[in-house]
């Protein structure tokens, strides 16, 4: 969002246009772009701004759309227009735009003929090249103030892994900086795992694969292939089949998106009771909970060990990116509660006081 | 002779006045009540127009209620002073329903509250992918912006591990 947080208010358009889920983070972090080009104020402005952000998005259900929360409570308040469209139809006028990343489908009208931008979902386009751009050079600054030079490995959670592959992107483009660079210490060992938590590892790949080939021009699949971040895999290898974790028959595999899910709630209650870190749940405790299913492993090592995309975190120091997303934590909450997983208690009612609860 | 006719032609009095101004009198009384109920009539019609969701109306009366509703519009002192029953987000009266068919351009996206059915963007005309605006992330911006201060690092230790949290949920100064 960098890039558009840029743009001047002559080259903002008059209306943005994107889609995806109900509680999206592009979704917010749009919305509240475009609410902050119309409230900022020029010396020549006559006419107050009215820019537009359209988002498209799925048939609410129905909680969601008689008590609009979260991400979307906050989104419309900062006056996104949404547009809500059946499945099929949204399959049907979205499923193009998976195919191309920059461009609108075809059988979408711009709201504002002339100035309108599409943006697709997650913001996963040439327009995050900028941020993730400046994202991997905090990281490789900061490692190389603080690291020792011992091998780190960043880990992002994965929608549509679009921050993971451009972050690594711009470290290799870095590291290769340094190595051109006379009399400078080699690179650090740096490397992006991502974690899947839309999908499958396949899935992840292919989004990559898709998006690569799109922002950085169509050369051969093999060469994006070499240059995507490892996946982190839904468990170690010889746990893989048996399952650790506990009442797990079944063999460990990823998390369905949004699914209530007692080892989700089980990481995400651990992280804040225990190591005060508050992740959400819908990407920060999944991504956790397959960390943890290698961080067994992991923890035993004695040395840094080289760099082994199957076993990305063994023997190295662990850098998480946090993504955000508190907001939708309550809402997110409540369906674990229809699962009868939660208590009313641990959920943050708007006016109630908690004190009150421990009296 | 005319004493005489005035003694013949007396007029009959009330309480020393003449019958015909308690007549009067009278009339004048039933008159305001009959004033002052149309008056009130008038004012519960119009708050009760101004306040339903669509106001069906014979054609002159609209264009009062046009008057009513959007004073801004009009030259016509009645309007003075008169809130818009509409601002503030109050529900969607005839008027501007009208204002709406009028202005409703080809081009405009459809806003959805949620409660409603939101499919008229069926009625927009298909235009393929002409008319967006194609951006060049890449360029430079025209206005430079001061570098972001990074976003912090924690560091805990989980599960006897050392790990770096960047707070990139957090907001950059």
């Amino acid at each position: 969002m960098l890039s558009l947080h840029c743009l001047d208010s002559e080259q903002f358009p008059s209306c943005i246009v994107s889609y995806g889920g109900p509680q999206s983070n592009s979704m917010l972090a749009i919305a509240a772009v475009v609410h902050y080009q119309n409230s900022r104020e020029s010396p020549g402005d006559t006419v107050p701004r009215c820019k537009r952000f359209v988002y498209y998005t799925k048939k609410l259900p129905r909680f969601l759309r008689n008590q609009p929360s979260g991400n979307l409570f906050r989104a419309l308040s900062l006056g996104m227009e949404l547009v809500e469209l059946a499945n099929d139809e949204y399959q049907n006028l979205l499923s193009s735009a998976e195919r191309s990343v920059d461009t609108a489908p075809p059988q979408l009208p711009p709201p504002v003929y002339g100035d309108s931008v599409w943006i697709p979902q997650g913001g996963a386009c040439s327009m995050a090249l900028r941020g993730t751009e400046g994202l991997a050079e905090e990281i490789y600054e900061f490692w190389s103030c603080h690291g020792a030079h011992q091998p780190l490995s960043v880990c992002f959670p994965g929608g549509t892994c679009c921050t993971a592959l451009l972050v690594h992107r711009a470290l290799q483009r870095r590291k290769r900086r340094v190595l051109l660079e006379k009399n400078a210490t080699p690179p650090l060992d740096i490397e992006v795992v991502v974690i899947p938590c839309v999908g499958d590892e396949a899935y992840a790949r292919r989004q990559m694969l898709h998006l690569s080939q799109h922002v950085f021009g169509t050369t051969a699949v093999r060469e994006h292939e070499d240059s995507l971040p490892a996946i982190l895999k839904p468990a170690p290898e010889d746990t893989q089949r048996t399952g650790t974790e506990s009442n797990s028959a079944r063999p460990l595999d990823y998390f369905r998106f949004g699914e209530p899910e007692v080892h989700i709630l089980e990481t995400f209650r651990e992280l804040r009771d225990e190591y005060d870190v508050v992740v959400d749940l819908l990407y920060g405790a999944p991504a956790w909970t397959l960390l943890f299913r290698h961080w067994t492993s992991s923890s035993t090592s004695a040395s840094w060990t080289p760099w082994d995309p199957d076993a990305p975190i063994d023997g190295r120091r662990v850098l998480y990116v946090h993504s955000g997303g508190l907001e939708g934590i309550n809402s997110q909450l409540l369906r674990y509660k229809y699962k009868k997983l939660v208590d009313m208690e641990e959920i943050q009612w708007p006016g109630r006081n908690p004190a009150s609860l421990d009296e | 002779m005319i004493c005489s006719r005035y003694q013949l032609y007396e007029i009959p009095t009330k309480n020393g006045l003449p019958n015909w101004c308690w007549r009067v009198r009278e009339l004048g009384a039933t008159s305001s009540f009959i004033w002052i109920f149309l008056l009130v009539m008038e004012i519960t019609m119009r708050w009760s127009s101004a306040y339903s969701s669509v106001r069906f109306l014979p054609t002159p009366q609209v264009s009062l209620y046009r008057r009513w509703i959007h004073p801004e519009r009009s030259s016509s002192p009645l309007a003075v002073a008169v809130p818009r029953s509409t601002a503030c987000g109050a529900s969607k009266n005839f008027d501007d329903f009208l204002n709406e068919v009028i202005q409703s351009k080809a081009t405009a996206a459809p806003s959805v509250d949620n409660g409603n059915n939101n499919r008229n963007h069926d009625s927009i005309p298909r235009s393929g992918s002409a008319g967006w605006r194609s951006m060049d992330w890449h360029a430079e911006p025209m206005h430079e912006m001061q570098p972001p201060t990074p976003s912090p690092v924690d560091t805990v230790v989980i599960r006897d591990r050392l790990v770096y949290i960047k707070r990139d949920d957090q907001v950059r100064g």
